[in-house]
Formats: structure tokens, sequence, C-alpha cells
């Protein structure tokens, strides 16, 4: 993981020398830190105005939500005219495409780029740019530039996707590192409740690790205290949600 | 070397014409590996090789160390594996693992999501050869590109239409830890049909305990 932090300092260095101490930041303390990242890639692509929406995926019980996390300065209509209109179809395409969307105007001008999708809006004359960045339980969303202007091409798309990628990441990272309770759970307590979600019993479980069922039925007890739920299948619903277990 | 542009450019045509291996060789052409192993690893059983999606190693090789990667890979915590989504990482592999001595000891792994597939992409090099971490982290973004194409790898294998509104519901306040009585009072209905629907549940869904019919509900975003 280190590594790759440091490689991610290298590559903006590299590619933006004359902004430089931007890429320093990388070991961002707080949210606001990514804030500099995200002007970099704005001007990338010679954009007005940037949003990082976070979305929470659907369920059969509740649909997805989308939220707008951060985003340029006094670019709060803007952002929601946005959401307003075109929430539905981020969603879908999260969970179905890894592909960055194109909205552009009805009478624009034809893209040589791909695989993107591109998407021709009723109204409106600019062409906004919207990265979908899908790591997994957590950490899904877009990051969405507004009016850019620069000449779009597959290679300034792949690098803002990178950099798209690795703001979410570090994103997550830090939200992670503010809510540790969960990591708390110690390497028994995790591989019993495991076991548990994989549908064995106390017994066969205590079996497979050597341990007896009171020891293994203790583990659980504290997993779930710890997971502040009420019962085993509670703790069991948590620890998938918050990426504890698989 | 292939530039950048290019090559996205190049694969979108293999895309179109339907070749999955055609785009996958390119992939390997680009990152300068010499092979290459493509698995589910949401869909990962010990029972069969379907979450195997494409390959070009040798099938000894894929069906033993290649199936270990996804097993290990599987088993990552949810927390880890977003946290080093499309990021490669390099490890070496394992002294027991018998392959050919042209190849280079050092592996690179490259989780990914695409549409709701949780993918692995594993790269194997030729000795000696000097790797690009940048163009590695195309490579993650350009597969999940490439693979989101083919609706047949990245499509939801699960039928879960099968479940209904009520078993659902029961579903959820098993998973907010509320007991069968209380369900029953909360939704108006007596004990014994709550216990009837959740038999019915992990009829289903195939589980053996409650726990985890949740955990299968959990995963796949029913609740």
């Amino acid at each position: 993981m280190e590594i790759g932090e440091y490689q991610d300092v290298q590559h903006l260095k590299v590619r933006t020398p004359e902004r430089s101490n931007i890429g320093a930041d990388v070991n961002a303390g707080s949210v606001s830190d990514l804030f500099p990242k995200l002007v970099t890639m704005q001007r990338l692509c010679g954009s007005t105005a940037f949003a990082l929406l976070t979305i929470q995926a659907h369920t059969l019980l509740k649909p997805g939500e989308i939220e707008c996390a951060m985003q340029s300065s006094g670019s709060q209509d803007l952002v929601s005219k946005f959401l307003q209109g075109n929430s539905e179809f981020l969603l879908n395409h999260l969970f179905s495409s890894p592909c960055p969307v194109i909205f552009a105007p009805q009478s624009g001008a034809a893209f040589d780029c791909s695989p993107v999708s591109v998407v021709r809006a009723e109204t409106g004359a600019a062409t906004h740019l919207a990265f979908p960045v899908q790591l997994g339980t957590m950490g899904n969303g877009f990051v969405v530039f507004f009016d850019a202007r620069s000449m779009l091409d597959n290679d300034l798309l792949i690098d803002l996707h990178r950099k798209s990628l690795t703001v979410m990441r570090e994103r997550l990272r830090l939200a992670f590192g503010m809510t540790a309770g969960s990591e708390n759970l110690n390497d028994r307590e995790i591989e019993c409740l495991q076991l548990v979600g994989n549908g064995m019993k106390s017994e066969a479980i205590g079996e497979q690790l050597s341990l007896s069922v009171h020891t293994v039925n203790a583990y659980l007890g504290s997993a779930t205290t710890k997971l502040n739920a009420v019962n085993r299948i509670q703790a069991i619903a948590k620890a998938i949600r918050l990426g504890v277990i698989a | 070397m292939i530039a950048r542009g290019s090559f996205i450019h190049d694969l979108e045509a293999h895309r179109k014409c339907g070749h999955l291996t055609g785009g996958m060789d390119l992939i390997c052409a680009y990152a300068g590996a010499r092979s290459y192993l493509l698995a589910r690893t949401d869909l990962y059983s010990d029972r069969n090789h379907d979450f195997i999606v494409t390959s070009n190693w040798p099938f000894d090789l894929v069906r033993s160390f290649g199936v270990s990667l996804v097993d290990s890979e599987a088993r990552t915590s949810e927390v880890r594996r977003c946290l080093q989504a499309f990021e490669p990482s390099f490890h070496e592999i394992d002294a027991a693992v018998e392959l050919s001595s042209e190849y280079s000891r050092r592996m690179c792994l490259i989780p990914h999501n695409a549409g709701q597939a949780r993918l692995l992409l594993v790269l194997l090099f030729d000795k000696d050869v000097s790797l690009s971490h940048d163009r590695l982290r195309d490579v993650a973004l350009a597969t999940a590109y490439h693979t989101s194409q083919f609706p047949e790898i990245v499509s939801n294998n699960y039928d879960l239409s099968d479940l209904t509104v009520r078993e659902v519901e029961c579903l959820s306040w098993i998973g907010e830890g509320k007991t069968s009585d209380e369900i029953a009072l909360i939704i108006g209905i007596s004990r014994n049909t709550v216990n009837n629907y959740i038999t019915s549940i992990m009829n289903k869904t195939g589980a053996k305990t409650r726990s985890e019919a949740v955990a299968f509900a959990v995963r796949q975003r029913i609740i």
C-alpha cells in the first residue's frame, strides 16, 4: 500500500511538474486535502466546476442513494440541477459499466473516444464528464467535471479516470481511519464470524479451528459486542456491510 | 511500445468484433506481460472452474496455482479489497509452483470491478523484463473497460426474483437482529408464519442456517 502511494506522488509529479507541490499531499490528513487534486484535474480538462458524488448501492428494499460529497465552490446550483436530471442514469451506469460518461449537447461535435458512453442532452450547451469509480462495497461514486472545454481524447480520459480512482480510494482510506471500531476485532473473532456467515454451526467451527464450542461462542459473543449488534445474525450483517468479512 | 491512446482505440476494435481473447492479448502486450489469467473472485467455488473467465496459461497452472490465487483473493476482507481495487500489486511466486524457467518469479495482481463482477487479473512476465507501474494502472482500467463490454462475463448470475416481498421483509428484520417473535409482532403475522418464511428463504438461497441466509442477502445487496 505504501509503495502504491509513493508511486502516486511520482506519477503526479511527472505529469504536472509546475504544480508538483500538489502531488506531495498524497498522505492527506483530511478530506479537504483532496481538493487540490480535484482542482488539478479540473484544469486538465478545462472545466469550470467539479463534484465528487458518492453512491450507496441499491438493495431490493431501498433504492440507491447519490450524494454530493465534495464540490468546487459556487457550484451548488449546477450540481443539484445535474443530479436532478441524471441521478437515475448515474446509478444504473455505475453498476453496469466502468466506462467514463460524456454528457454532451444534442448538436455538439462527435467524439473520437471509446469506449466512453456519450449521453446527448436535450438542453444545455456544455459538455460534462463523469468518471465512475466502483471500488466494491464501499467507495463508489462519480467524479464529475462540468463544462469541459479541453480537447477530449482517450489519453486525457484515462488519465483523469485514474486520478478519479486515486481520489476516491484516498477518500475511503480517510473515512476508514475515522471509524476504526470494527478493526478492533481480532483475527479469531473475524475467522469465526466468517465461518458462521458461510453457514457453519459453532460445533463445526470449533472442530475446524480446534477450539471448543464454548470458545467459538465466546468469540462470536465478543464480536457481537464490538460491532454493537444485538445478536450474532446482526453482527454478521454488520460485519459484511463494514467489509470485515466477505 | 504501444501508445496509450492507440492502445485504448485498438482495444475497442477487438470489443466490436467480440474478441475477448484478442483484447486480452493486446492488454498483455501493452503491459509488457507474457501471459494472463482473468477470473471472477465473486463466483469462486471449489467445485468447478466456471469462475475462470479466460487465460492463456497452461491448464495445469490454472488449475493449481490460478485457483489458489483466486481463492485467497476471494477471502480478502472487503475493506482491503476496496482499497486495493484497480491498484496493481507485485508478488513473488511461491517456490513450490512449477513454472517454466523463461518466466520471471514476480507476478502482478490487479483486482478490479466491472458492472456486477469482481475480477482479478494475474499477469506473468518474462525473466528480466522491466515493468512500468504506470502502464499497469492503465491496464487495470482498460481491462475493466474491455470486459464490461461482454455482458456474459460481468452479469450477475444469481436469480433473486424468486424471493417474495414478505420473505425479503422478514430477512431484513432478521438482519437487524430481531427474533421470530419480534418479527411476528412487527409485521403482524404469527410466529409460525415467520418461521415458514424463513425456512422458505433458506431453501431458496441454499443456506444451511439463518446466519448464512442473512450473509447471502447482504452480499447480494438484497437487504
